[in-house]
């Protein structure tokens, strides 16, 4: 950790210097990044908005703009903390990991389809007889992926609090701790929602802006569900920068997208991953992002 | 040449062409259409057949595929990866149902999202027919491909996934592909047809172009033959039809050339028959009258004369007449050589521009014609005139017997008497009538008074014959009294010729210019046909004794036919015996005593009386007049008007005496004076005839003086 702390230092340091260097020659090229498992489709709901802001901020010397996508958040984080990558928008967990090992500024909060906030929903089978968290204990409950903040962090970080032990089984035949819940990765939503509905394991979770998704959670089978636990809302998603973009650009930046509304900009916004606005930052922002990342530190990886 | 052989041939070709270019392209369309029919169908069948192992093939290849693809997710549970690739399966290929089953066959996907049949049993699912099997199975039922694929896990099946694959799309596609093929087979067939159309009319312009050879190299050498003849006809001469070939073309060639040869013979054989006299071989009219054409233009550039002598052989008729045309053309024809000579001679001492046989020609029957180019004056012409009638004036001597013309030559000169060549000839005809009139072998150049002369004299004569059948001649009668007692017992029949611009004409004037033509024969039957007529339909009803006289012309007996004529015309009118009299001059009577008195006796036997008319002008002997068969004499007017005279009794008193004393009958005619009635009857005339009794009148005054009974008192 140490070694980590003082290799970031060191890295900071180099990539502040780079940057003193060539900030006034480099940087025309503002690049835009996520984490992304389907980098196609990302790609392009994030390659418009990128090419609208460059053309925008022509005024702060930008002059073209580009989309990169990491797989591994590492590589993210080492790309922002370098400067390769200026802009981020992420999920509140990814944020969390961003701000506190990148030096990542968070800029706005982002509003994503219709949802300014979003909540964690951790659901059994109605006929499992599971109606509360407690009666997950030695049961298997099934999160997305290890990325996912409302399917991951948030719901971990719920059983944790109310006390349970959590135990990472590897899939549907492993072994399970009768003692802990025992959570695995679905992979994604559906997965999630059938395996619940099949009763291949007793509990999911979902964020209600899945949930309330036809598309993505039928009536047919939400009927057979029980909701047992509804989180807090959480902010969406967040616009960082790298601690490397200028204050200028930053602030430009910062100034264009609040500036968007769905009556402005409907069109750009919606296909930017179906963005409906952005909000400036509370006081409450950085403190959950500081909370999400020392729970998560704790975490045994 | 509308239907010319080359045409003909061309289209019979073209429709022969067309005719077996049309069976071909028939029976290729035919069997084209069988091998496609048979070909499609096999193909089509094939096709499917492909089509459905192609199908099943790729089935199994996908679902294998799929299946290998799908342990992991099936192993995992991740039903949206398994969901994910069994949409992509229904997305690209046409499946009618996709399940995934463990192995007890319970379903654990259905490629919904829902998985609505997660749980059931397989055999639930699955049509009739179908086993729940860990094996990989194939079955085509209906319209699916059914395909059972073991999902493994190394050596193990955990699960099997089942597909169905629609056939209908396949099926689909092989009726597409079959309509290609049809297409195809039809657009062969097509592409067929237009290629043997196309050869069909390649070939009938092969054809027609054949035609054009034909009619352009071919048959050449017969348009270039009748180009030929049709030259030929139009008049060239000089046209050769050889070919110098050896084929058919030649032949026709030279068989045209031969007939050309042919054709050109006759066509100057012609033309001698046109130009020439058939009998002498001297040039005819036509070709004189054109030679003489020439020549006067000739001489008219050159300020020349020519003569136009007429030639005409006098008694020439009678030698026909009495030995025949035989002879007389013998002798036509020496006397042509001997013209033709004479000229040959005079060629010597005269220039003639052209050669001399063109100078002479025959007219026609006796007459000559010859022109005198280049002759200087009247005397030369005069010379060889004189010279023309001496060589004709030599006997001529044919089958031994000798016979004697003589020519009178009218000559006409050119340009002082006339221009033209019927001017000429006509002249020239005239002035050997005036040199015949004026006597025999003699010679006369053309005056203008003798048209007037001549004109008349041939006017008489050729106008008595239209008088006759006009009715411009009548018969006047002149009664005979008998001197005893003053009846008329006759009457003397005489012709009277009323003509319509000339008024009448005298018997005397033209009786004796009827004499010396052919009509004088028509003319004395004529008159003795009417005088029968008058006879027996107007005055025998009155006298059924009368005498009718009719006059019988010298000239007439020369005639062979007359004896019969007359013969026939008293016995068709059946006139009784002595009433007719037929009155003949002494000198006539003695030409030819012995065919007369032939004659008169075959007259005689039909009833009629023989008269001598004019008796004692002429002469005769006694010894002959006794020979023949006369009933009657008839005293010339010219004793009985002497008498007065003193000059004319003694000869009347004989001539009465000789008549009595050979039992003959006597008139006395011109009896004007009672004198002149006493003294012939006082010496014993019968009868009388003259102005004293009454004028030769019509038949009416006749009729009439009958009806009064007498004419005079009986002394």
């Amino acid at each position: 950790m140490l070694y980590r702390r003082s290799l970031r230092n060191l890295i900071r340091m180099i990539c502040l210097s780079t940057l003193l260097i060539t900030s006034h020659v480099a940087a025309e090229t503002l690049v835009l990044a996520q984490l992304s498992d389907r980098p196609k489709k990302d790609f392009k709901q994030l390659r418009p908005m990128a090419k609208y802001v460059a053309k925008q901020l022509g005024h702060v010397g930008i002059t073209r703009a580009e989309v990169r996508l990491f797989s591994e958040l590492d590589e993210l984080v080492e790309a922002v903390k370098n400067g390769d990558v200026h802009w981020v928008t992420e999920t509140p967990y990814s944020a969390a990991v961003l701000v506190h090992e990148a030096d990542a500024v968070p800029l706005v909060m982002k509003w994503k389809s219709r949802q300014q906030r979003y909540q964690t929903l951790i659901y059994t089978h109605k006929d499992s007889g599971l109606k509360s968290l407690q009666d997950l204990n030695g049961k298997r409950i099934a999160f997305e992926h290890n990325n996912s903040f409302s399917s991951y962090y948030l719901p971990r970080l719920i059983l944790e609090k109310q006390g349970q032990r959590l135990n990472q089984i590897k899939g549907l035949h492993a072994e399970q701790d009768s003692n802990k819940v025992n959570y695995l990765f679905s992979r994604n939503e559906k997965n999630n929602l059938l395996w619940v509905h099949k009763q291949l394991v007793e509990a999911g979770a979902l964020n209600d802006g899945d949930w309330q998704n036809p598309g993505r959670v039928p009536e047919a089978l939400k009927a057979e569900l029980r909701i047992i636990y509804r989180s807090k809302p959480y902010p969406r998603a967040l616009e960082l920068v790298s601690s490397k973009l200028s204050a200028e650009r930053a602030a430009a930046l910062k100034a264009l997208l609040l500036g968007m509304t769905p009556d402005s900009h409907g069109k750009l916004l919606s296909r930017y991953e179906k963005t409906s606005g952005f909000e400036a930052l509370n006081d409450d922002v950085p403190k959950l992002l500081a909370e999400i990342y020392n729970n998560s530190r704790n975490w045994a990886e | 040449m509308k239907h010319s052989i080359a045409t003909r041939y061309g289209i019979l070709l073209a429709a022969m062409t067309a005719l077996v270019g049309c069976c071909v392209l028939l029976v290729n369309i035919f069997y084209l259409e069988r091998y496609a029919h048979a070909a499609i169908e096999e193909g089509q069948h094939h096709l499917t057949d492909a089509v459905e192992k192609q199908l099943i093939r790729d089935a199994q290849l996908v679902a294998e595929s799929l299946a290998n693809n799908l342990d992991t997710a099936v192993y995992g549970s991740d039903f949206s990866s398994i969901q994910e690739q069994l949409e992509a399966l229904s997305r690209n290929t046409n499946v009618a149902y996709t399940y995934i089953y463990n192995t007890s066959g319970t379903v654990i996907h259905d490629g919904s999202a829902e998985l609505h049949n997660y749980g059931r049993h397989i055999s639930e699912l699955l049509p009739p027919g179908l086993p729940v099997t860990l094996e990989p199975d194939t079955r085509k039922i209906g319209q699916y491909i059914h395909i059972a694929q073991p999902i493994h896990s190394g050596e193990t099946t955990f699960a099997v996934l089942r597909i169905a694959i629609t056939y209908t799309e396949a099926e689909e596609d092989i009726r597409e592909m079959s309509a290609d093929l049809a297409l195809q087979g039809k657009e062969l067939r097509n592409s067929i047809v237009i290629t043997s159309l196309s050869i069909i009319i390649l070939l009938l312009a092969a054809a027609m172009a054949l035609v054009f050879f034909l009619s352009q190299h071919l048959l050449a050498p017969i348009r270039q033959l009748v180009d030929h003849c049709r030259r030929y006809a139009a008049g060239e001469s000089q046209i050769h039809f050889k070919l110098e070939r050896n084929d058919e073309f030649g032949l026709l060639g030279d068989a045209l050339e031969e007939m050309k040869d042919s054709i050109n013979r006759s066509r100057s054989q012609v033309e001698r028959l046109a130009y020439h006299d058939a009998l002498t071989q001297l040039p005819n009219r036509r070709m004189f009258n054109e030679e003489l054409n020439k020549m006067l233009s000739w001489a008219d550039r050159h300020n020349n004369q020519v003569a136009v002598l007429f030639i005409d052989l006098d008694h020439f008729k009678q030698v026909n007449d009495v030995a025949g045309h035989e002879v007389g053309d013998k002798l036509l024809i020496q006397a042509g050589n001997r013209l033709t000579n004479l000229l040959v001679t005079e060629a010597e001492n005269i220039d003639f521009p052209v050669p001399e046989s063109l100078l002479l020609a025959r007219l026609g029957g006796d007459e000559f014609v010859m022109m005198l180019p280049n002759c200087k004056d009247r005397q030369q012409i005069s010379r060889i005139a004189t010279r023309i009638a001496d060589v004709l004036d030599h006997s001529f001597t044919i089958e031994d017997r000798r016979y004697t013309v003589s020519a009178s030559v009218g000559i006409t000169l050119f340009p002082e008497h006339g221009r033209s060549v019927t001017e000429l000839l006509k002249q020239a005809d005239i002035a050997m009538y005036a040199a015949k009139h004026s006597g025999r072998k003699r010679h006369r150049f053309f005056e203008p008074q003798m048209n007037n002369e001549v004109i008349s004299k041939m006017l008489i004569q050729q106008g008595v014959r239209d008088a006759m059948h006009k009715g411009e001649l009548k018969l006047a009668y002149q009664p005979i009294v008998d001197m005893e007692n003053g009846d008329i017992v006759g009457a003397e029949a005489l012709i009277r010729w009323e003509h319509p611009e000339r008024g009448p004409i005298a018997p005397d004037t033209f009786i004796p210019l009827i004499e010396k033509t052919d009509q004088i024969m028509p003319l004395t039957l004529w008159t003795l046909e009417h005088a029968c007529l008058d006879l027996i339909q107007q005055i025998m009803p009155r006298r059924d004794r009368f005498k009718l006289s009719v006059n019988i012309s010298g000239a007439v007996l020369r005639e062979p036919a007359i004896q019969d004529a007359i013969h026939n015309i008293i016995q068709r009118h059946r006139l009784p015996k002595h009433t007719l009299h037929l009155e003949l001059t002494e000198t006539s009577m003695m030409e030819n005593i012995q065919s007369c008195a032939d004659t008169l006796r075959d007259w005689k036997k039909v009833g009629a009386d023989i008269w001598i008319d004019d008796f004692g002008t002429g002469y005769s002997s006694l010894s002959y007049l006794h020979s023949l068969p006369i009933d009657g004499l008839k005293i010339d007017r010219s004793f009985i008007a002497e008498m007065n005279r003193g000059q004319g009794d003694q000869v009347i008193e004989t001539i009465i005496t000789l008549a009595n004393s050979m039992g003959l009958k006597t008139v006395s005619e011109g009896i004007e004076t009672e004198s002149q009635q006493h003294f012939v009857h006082s010496r014993g005339g019968h009868y009388a005839q003259g102005y004293l009794y009454a004028k030769p009148a019509p038949l009416k005054q006749l009729l009439k003086l009958l009806d009064k009974e007498t004419l005079y008192e009986p002394l």
